[in-house]
């Protein structure tokens, strides 16, 4: 049951305009880029989504490899069996599929694939330079296909 | 909450019609953490875009939709921590940029960051409210007001069910647990 509070409802709806006005305007610009980011959903019941559980530009952690070093950016998704590391720097993207084994590797931007690489034994791969805008990690290994959360890198 | 539900399980299953209505709902919370931490512009509307690419692909996962305001929140303060360590690492030692801080004193600071804070848990709320009431108090909060008989119309209700409802919905915002806890706190917002 509602108990009727004039002056608190008052109070508590000016906090509400001026919460709303903090973020105007709202532009057709945000709505359509947010709307149009379910156009990437992904329909494949058998690709596996690897969250992104670890970035160094968050959080710092003692490392996975070593000291963590300037310009070098760690990201680390998992799956259910399979993770990717990543090392972003200026220059190239580095990573590894863990466990480590032979893995197909592609990295899709907005605008639909960038570069396609193959893991090695280890599971290390290299890519070039990342392009602005988001950017995520699909890869096929032995026993399963994974895609990763979006990322700027 | 069950209208909430809804949308999340239907923008899941793949209802774009449903995700509309979620980032129609929930940009204004969005907006709100990536001011608060400073981004504008071009920044901002990146991070928001990572954000929502990030939401599409995570939908099945919310089992508790109320878990959702909590989940952009977090993603979003992450992104924009990305975006300004970045732009940090782009200045000159010495003159780090500090986001808000730089012509205020640490009280201002602090002001701005409990109001932002209170900002968000209105606007977390107000998403969670069923369609019709969430609308009605959109209208209502506008400055300068519009009169009854113009609300009304607009949304094609009864002049004289706007008092009910306003009632209703604000009672139901003020239930909601992170207004609640703000109110149990707040000095401003009386109770």
């Amino acid at each position: 049951m509602t108990t009727p509070q004039p002056a608190a409802d008052d109070q508590l709806l000016r906090e509400l305009g001026a919460a709303l006005r903090s973020v105007e305007p709202i532009t057709d610009q945000e709505l359509a880029t947010a709307r149009g980011a379910f156009a990437w959903r992904t329909v494949d019941d058998d690709l596996a989504l690897a969250a992104l559980v670890f970035d160094s530009s968050i959080e710092d952690r003692p490392l996975v490899r070593g000291e963590p070093v300037a310009d070098r950016r760690t990201l680390v998704f998992e799956a259910d069996t399979v993770s990717v590391e990543v090392d972003a720097t200026p220059d190239a993207v580095l990573g590894r599929v863990v466990p480590p084994g032979r893995a197909d590797i592609s990295l899709l931007g907005v605008e639909g694939p960038v570069s396609t690489t193959t893991a090695d034994d280890m599971g290390s791969f290299a890519l070039g330079t990342a392009p602005p805008g988001p950017v995520r990690f699909l890869c096929r290994t032995a026993t399963t296909r994974l895609v990763t959360d979006w990322v700027r890198l | 909450m069950e209208e909430l539900t809804d949308l999340v399980r239907a923008a899941a299953d793949g209802d774009e019609a449903a995700w509309s209505r979620l980032v129609t709902r929930y940009l204004p919370l969005v907006k709100s953490v990536i001011r608060s931490l400073g981004l504008f512009g071009a920044d901002g509307e990146d991070v928001a875009q990572v954000v929502w690419l990030r939401l599409v692909e995570h939908l099945k996962d919310l089992r508790e939709p109320r878990a959702l305001a909590g989940w952009l929140r977090t993603t979003t303060r992450n992104e924009c921590l990305h975006v300004l360590k970045n732009s940090r690492r782009a200045v000159p030692v010495g003159t780090e940029f500090e986001p808000r801080a730089a012509a205020s004193d640490s009280h201002e600071v602090d002001e701005d960051l409990l109001q932002a804070e209170r900002h968000q848990a209105l606007l977390a709320a107000l998403a969670e409210l069923p369609e019709h009431q969430r609308n009605l108090l959109v209208l209502l909060a506008a400055d300068p007001p519009l009169p009854y008989a113009e609300i009304a119309r607009r949304l094609g209700m009864r002049p004289g069910s706007i008092g009910p409802t306003r009632a209703r919905a604000l009672s139901k915002l003020r239930q909601s647990p992170a207004v609640a806890a703000l109110l149990e706190k707040s000095t401003e917002v009386p109770r």
